[in-house]
């Protein structure tokens, strides 16, 4: 990964903008992000620092490599409109991204916020270390490697992001959650309002970097004045709104749904993560509908990733990471009603298309549909491949 | 992204004790195989190269990040294993080296440059490059193989 550090003060990004300027803020979410100055939450504070101080945000875009040129143009293509209006961009990106986006968009001004240092790991104990400096840092290679802390002392710069020099107070209002009055920010989405606050609403299809689509009915919530039940996900938050989030109705509704997803799919997508946490908080070890054996066909054709069908519970994650992230378009929908399926380009095998390898669909699917390639072959006494990851299928299919 | 440069085959083995080394190899599969070092196709030419020589060869492995300790477990390194060849960056090469002390991790790639690509005109480009190469910047190169192009494809308009 590539070790990048916050470079400029939010009194001096602040001198870099004019205050009639129209703003997006463009972040990278791969490395940068995991140097924790980059991501949809890091935009969000950084949209509502402007804010408040009078700034006009007008877009905030979540790109999946911004080292990547061509997407880089298709995120512009997809939202010319957007942006022929933008006046400035603030980057969240590495000095790569800087570079593909100036390229990009020649003409407007594009405000660098990080500086890289070289690459580097993310270490499980010191999180994200510096091991191969670029040369104007005048660092060794250390396999040890050098931490953000050390870097920021080093350089004299930053190591949070803008809200440490400046606590961002977006404009509030007041709801009631399970009779418990609750603070919460004006115009958010209800469920991430909820998973702010620590009340945990089950969800497998929303996720605040791809919106929201409302496609599998687990956060159904109850909300005073509004008929039925109402997805979380999908519900912007109103003033003195009185929301239930769990008793007895809601729990029935969420068991049942959790089943009828399981038994699309089949067995195999219990052993997904998310999937297994929801069966056991809700209890249920027994489906009371038939699970059917589904035995479609493993896409392992990709260089990088493994498409299993089997698993899919058509959440649409993969396919708004793939449009809204990438750019790239690459996974769609296909058919309409029960045979409703995902594809990879024009109904070809994932080898075969566009994909830009940037990860995005993997990263963001709940149940291992779409998982990175991970090959182990074991010569001594094991004469055949073995993979790692799931699908076991794909074991089953080389064994044979 | 990040370019590194494989070492001849020759210097590698240079490296190997063929009675006392047992190998593993291990391939990135993001960086180093975009930067045609790395991926199945390089894990598979070395790691046959290598038996056909002699060398005892008892584990190969690709990951997806060699540069990231909670991807590491996934290669399940044979414990037999004493000499482990990482083909990523330099910065895959830190990582085995500082979870594995006790093991030999070889060095067998050369850190060029941080690079910007374009997956659709399937190149990457030199935009940061590392000490020694800095006359490498603004090169192009073929995404998967490495090889060289002449032809500029990427107009960079600005550098910082």
């Amino acid at each position: 990964m590539i070790i990048s550090v916050r470079s400029l003060s939010y009194d001096q990004l602040k001198r870099n903008l004019e205050r009639d300027d129209k703003i997006v803020i463009w972040s990278c979410d791969t490395c940068v992000k995991h140097c924790g100055i980059a991501g949809m939450e890091k935009m969000i504070v950084l949209e509502d620092l402007l804010k408040e101080d009078g700034y006009t945000v007008i877009k905030k875009e979540l790109v999946s490599e911004s080292c990547q040129i061509n997407l880089a143009k298709k995120h512009k293509d997809a939202n010319k409109d957007i942006f022929n209006q933008a006046t400035a961009i603030i980057l969240l990106t590495c000095e790569i991204g800087y570079q593909c986006v100036k390229t990009v968009f020649p003409k407007v001004k594009v405000i660098a916020t990080a500086k890289t240092f070289g690459s580097g790991n993310f270490s499980n104990k010191k999180g994200p270390i510096l091991t191969s400096p670029l040369p104007g840092t005048n660092l060794e290679l250390d396999p040890e490697g050098y931490t953000l802390n050390n870097i920021v002392e080093e350089f004299n710069l930053y190591q949070k992001f803008f809200d440490a020099d400046k606590v961002p107070n977006p404009e509030k209002i007041m709801i009631n959650v399970n009779g418990k009055q609750m603070l919460v920010k004006k115009d958010a989405i209800l469920l991430d309002e909820l998973e702010a606050n620590r009340i945990r609403v089950p969800h497998l299809c929303y996720d605040s970097s791809l919106g929201s689509i409302g496609a599998c009915r687990m956060c159904l919530v109850k909300i005073d004045g509004k008929r039925g039940l109402i997805p979380s996900c999908c519900t912007q938050i109103e003033e003195n709104m009185k929301v239930i989030t769990e008793d007895e109705e809601l729990d029935n509704v969420r068991k049942s749904v959790l089943q009828m997803i399981i038994a699309e799919c089949g067995e195999e997508i219990q052993q997904s993560r998310d999937i297994r946490y929801w069966m056991r908080r809700y209890k249920l070890t027994e489906n009371r509908f038939r699970l059917p054996t589904r035995d479609k066909f493993v896409d392992d054709s990709n260089d990088v990733l493994i498409m299993d069908p089997n698993r899919c519970i058509l959440c649409g994650r993969c396919v708004r990471a793939c449009t809204n992230l990438s750019g790239q378009k690459v996974i769609n929908f296909a058919n309409r009603g029960s045979n409703m399926v995902t594809v990879t380009g024009l109904n070809d095998s994932f080898g075969n298309t566009d994909c830009a390898h940037c990860l995005a669909c993997a990263h963001y699917c709940p149940t291992n549909a779409i998982t990175p390639k991970s090959i182990s072959k074991k010569i001594a006494g094991y004469p055949f491949w073995t993979m790692i990851t799931y699908p076991k299928k794909i074991v089953d299919k080389i064994r044979c | 992204m990040i370019f590194a440069k494989i070492e001849p085959y020759e210097e590698i083995i240079k490296k190997l004790d063929k009675k006392e080394d047992k190998i593993a190899i291990i391939s990135c599969n993001t960086c180093a195989r975009t930067c045609g070092n790395g991926g199945i196709n390089k894990l598979n030419e070395l790691g046959l190269r290598l038996i056909r020589d002699g060398y005892h060869i008892t584990d190969e492995a690709v990951i997806l990040y060699a540069c990231s300790e909670p991807i590491l477990r996934e290669a399940k390194l044979d414990l037999e294993a004493n000499t482990i060849i990482v083909l990523s960056c330099s910065a895959g090469w830190a990582c085995f080296t500082r979870n594995f002390p006790e093991k030999k991790v070889l060095k067998v790639t050369e850190d060029i440059g941080l690079v910007m690509t374009d997956s659709d005109k399937e190149i990457f480009k030199i935009v940061l490059p590392y000490k020694n190469h800095e006359t490498k910047l603004g090169r192009e190169y073929r995404i998967n193989t490495g090889e060289p192009l002449i032809r500029e494809k990427i107009k960079v308009r600005c550098v910082q």
